[in-house]
């Protein structure tokens, strides 16, 4: 009876240990960055960044860059993150990539031959920022350094987090939202794209900390519009604001004219509010075989800064303000639209969505060619704002100044 | 020598038993594909009729209390034929179980252990079922007891999990039913009546086990139907997490939406409770299936179940790797075949067979034991 135990429980320790997986820390490093070039000779020339941990170590100031990478050439993804052992030390670990650099030309060309690789393989997780780079080389933008963030895509992610709620300016797209606007019928995949300004090769030198001002420096560059999996061109970063506003922008700081007086931009006067609170409703609906695209803006905001004389503490006031605010906001995002329509006639705002869910026969009638039906519909943006309050001051002293003058 | 043999459960152990066997695979495998993103309502509907089910079992249960599904085979179609149907039975329960003892491989295999053999995986999952059906039936009861918190409170905070994470689009699940009813009885009939909600015959071998038999009608369909309510709720947190072409597209949905959980960008990658309720609702499903097949032999041949635990666990764990070559093979069988050739007849047709033939011979035998009272 006790040997018999005693079998079981050595039997039960070598089954149970599940050593089979196991991995030691110091054996894998942590990919945080990955960018992807046009190959020379073969399809992509892909660049991985990979912390060095032992940078990050508190107790031990040991020197030596926080990240490094790694360029080969390959195929296939897959491929290249497997084989490249060929010159790294370590196993790499893809679970926490941050962002994903796609050169523009590989997007000219279509991004779909890796976007599989990248959903059904199991480490990698639906978190990091898709991104489209216009200037240099991919390569370039994982290695520029930044004082702040030592590793140069962790710098981008916040960057694009904070971008996102102090301005709105980040549509937040990550893999799943980009394959199921590709594979959507009524939606065309947008990405958020970057550019390098400055010189990459002393931005990736750990010396351009050193200095106050930086030698190169990543820049959110408006959006890359697609026409199913192919870049077809791009917004400006007023554009991508406006797309936002379609999209359920959920806090932004918006700046317009106090009223109509002057011509140029350079004479108006302006106001600024900050927006804490939004929300977006689209419709869309036929009139008369007419496809008309609706866009509801219901907006909350707070006045943070004004050049204007007129008085605060009056409700008329608000109600001008209001008005203007609102004007604004349909023109920008009516005209976005609008230019979305005539230069790429691709809707990438989901208004084929829209319809799918509130009259879905129409919608199976016309989805086959629902970008056609986008570039020729109507567009009618209102927007309704509502100015809460005005910051510490009531009366601006600009209003004191005016009424001192008129006296 | 060996432990005594314990075959009795209570009725709290019965329900739970019931609601992880329901929920366990289904909720995280995704089922009602076929209705889109009307798959809630085809799950609800489902689930009304898996009740009906139920109800039905306990009725050809309640002629012969005491009596397992075998014995009331025997006892209805006579000791050859029963028998036969009988051993048709055992195989049925062995292969369904050797099924979901690879549906849980596989999924080890793909998310977690890359590079062990998925029959090193097997076969350690089969020595657990193994050890525990050895000891008796109030052995998984009673650990299923112990568990039950956290598979119950795991799938909750899932759901919780993906809407505090701003993950949920309830917009996904419009247009609500925008062709009309058709898809939803095409998922209905026969998968959604047949997984999960048929499978219960298997409780036709445990149910006569109870230790009150009286209420175990009522318990088992309150079980159903709560179960149903979490198996809605599971889907309804896919489909509005993933959208609905994802959910269609994904192997494991709500592993992919847990992925998506991030509270306080502290609570991510919480994928790995998923594998748990997975674990523990395969570990169920198997002993439950493992069990009945069990009971089977009991009858047939007449002897002690027991000294034939470990070496038909092994043989399931073999045939967990055999029966397909491929996870396109395992998935296209279970999808295209198991129902109509193997779930149909065996959850539905030879039940219905011999009710009529019960109730005649129940009808008989009373008139006899009146007779010989008179």
């Amino acid at each position: 009876m006790k040997r018999k135990c005693l079998l079981i429980l050595v039997m039960v320790a070598f089954v149970l240990t599940g050593c089979w997986d196991s991995v030691e820390l110091n054996d894998i490093a942590i990919v945080t960055g990955m960018a992807i070039d046009p190959g020379e000779d073969k399809k992509y020339r892909l660049t991985l960044e990979y912390m060095n941990p032992a940078n990050f170590s508190k107790t031990s100031s040991q020197q030596g860059a926080p990240v490094s990478t790694m360029v080969q050439e390959g195929n296939s993804i897959a491929d290249l993150a497997g084989k490249v052992n060929v010159g790294a030390s370590r196993q790499l670990v893809f679970s926490h990539t941050r962002v994903l650099f796609i050169n523009e030309k590989i997007a000219e060309e279509g991004i779909l031959g890796f976007l599989d690789g990248l959903e059904r393989s199991a480490p990698f997780r639906n978190d990091f920022n898709i991104l489209i780079t216009k200037s240099h080389k991919a390569e370039d933008y994982v290695k520029i350094n930044n004082p702040l963030e030592k590793v140069p895509s962790l710098k981008l992610q916040k960057q694009a987090k904070s971008f996102a709620e102090g301005w709105g300016g980040d549509p937040k797209v990550v893999l799943s939202d980009f394959i199921d606007a590709l594979i959507s019928k009524g939606r065309n995949p947008v990405t958020n794209t970057v550019v390098l300004k400055g010189d990459p090769e002393k931005g990736s030198k750990q010396e351009s900390n050193m200095s106050n001002g930086r030698e190169a420096l990543i820049l959110f560059d408006g959006l890359a519009v697609f026409d199913n999996e192919k870049l077809a061109g791009y917004l400006s970063l007023d554009d991508s604001r406006n797309y936002m506003w379609t999209q359920d922008l959920k806090q932004t700081t918006l700046t317009f004219p106090c009223h109509d007086h002057g011509d140029s931009a350079k004479e108006k006067q302006y106001v600024n509010v900050r927006v804490p609170n939004s929300r977006t409703k689209m419709e869309t609906y036929y009139r008369n075989e007419q496809p008309v695209l609706k866009v509801n803006i219901y907006t909350e905001a707070q006045i943070i800064e004004t050049q204007c004389s007129d008085d605060l503490t009056k409700i008329d006031t608000f109600k001008k303000l209001e008005k203007n605010a609102e004007k604004y906001i349909e023109e920008s995002v009516g005209r976005t639209i609008s230019k979305t329509q005539k230069e790429y006639g691709v809707d990438i705002f989901g208004f084929g969505e829209a319809l799918y869910r509130q009259d879905y026969k129409k919608f199976k009638d016309v989805e086959d060619d629902w970008n056609k039906e986008f570039a020729r519909a109507e567009v009618v943006v209102s927007a309704k704002v509502q100015i809460r309050r005005a910051g510490t001051k009531s009366k601006s002293f600009l209003t004191e100044l005016s009424d001192g003058m008129e006296e | 020598m060996n432990p005594k043999l314990v075959e009795k459960l209570s009725l709290w152990q019965l329900a739970i038993l019931i609601f992880i066997f329901e929920v366990g695979s289904v909720a995280v495998v995704g089922v009602g594909q076929e209705a889109k993103q009307d798959a809630w309502i085809a799950i609800a509907l489902a689930t009304g009729i898996g009740i009906g089910l139920i109800a039905f079992y306990m009725f050809l249960l309640s002629k012969l209390p005491g009596k397992n599904l075998f014995e009331i085979l025997v006892f209805c179609l006579g000791k050859w034929v029963g028998k036969f149907i009988g051993a048709l039975y055992v195989l049925y329960f062995f292969y369904i179980a050797s099924r979901v003892l690879r549906d849980f491989c596989e999924l080890i295999i793909t998310v977690i252990f890359k590079r062990t053999p998925i029959e090193t995986i097997a076969i350690t999952m089969m020595l657990v079922i193994v050890y525990m059906l050895y000891l008796g039936l109030e052995v998984l009861g009673r650990t299923s007891e112990v568990f039950i918190p956290y598979v119950f409170s795991f799938i909750i905070f899932i759901g919780l999990g993906t809407l505090f994470s701003g993950e949920m689009e309830f917009k996904n699940l419009q247009p609500i039913l925008a062709d009309g009813i058709g898809p939803i009885a095409k998922a209905i009939f026969p998968q959604l009546l047949t997984f999960p909600f048929g499978e219960m015959i298997a409780f036709m071998m445990i149910i006569p086990y109870l230790t009150k038999f009286k209420k175990a009608g009522k318990v088992s369909i309150a079980a159903v139907a709560i179960s149903g309510l979490m198996i809605i709720y599971a889907s309804v947190i896919q489909i509005t997490t993933l959208g609905l072409n994802m959910w269609e597209r994904s192997s494991f949905p709500l592993l992919s939406a847990a992925r998506e959980i991030s509270l306080l960008a502290f609570i991510e990658r919480v994928d790995l409770i998923i594998v748990f309720i997975v674990m523990y609702g395969i570990i169920v499903k198997v002993s439950v299936f493992f069990y009945g097949g069990l009971k089977g032999i009991e009858v047939i041949i007449n002897k002690p179940y027991r000294t034939l635990v470990f070496p038909l666990g092994m043989v399931i764990s073999y045939f967990s790797i055999q029966i397909s070559d491929t996870f396109a093979e395992h998935i296209e069988e279970g999808i295209m075949v198991i129902p109509m050739f193997l779930h149909l007849p065996f959850q539905l047709f030879i039940p219905a067979l011999i009710t009529p033939i019960l109730i005649w011979k129940v009808k008989k035998q009373q008139r006899r034991t009146d007779n010989e009272s008179v």
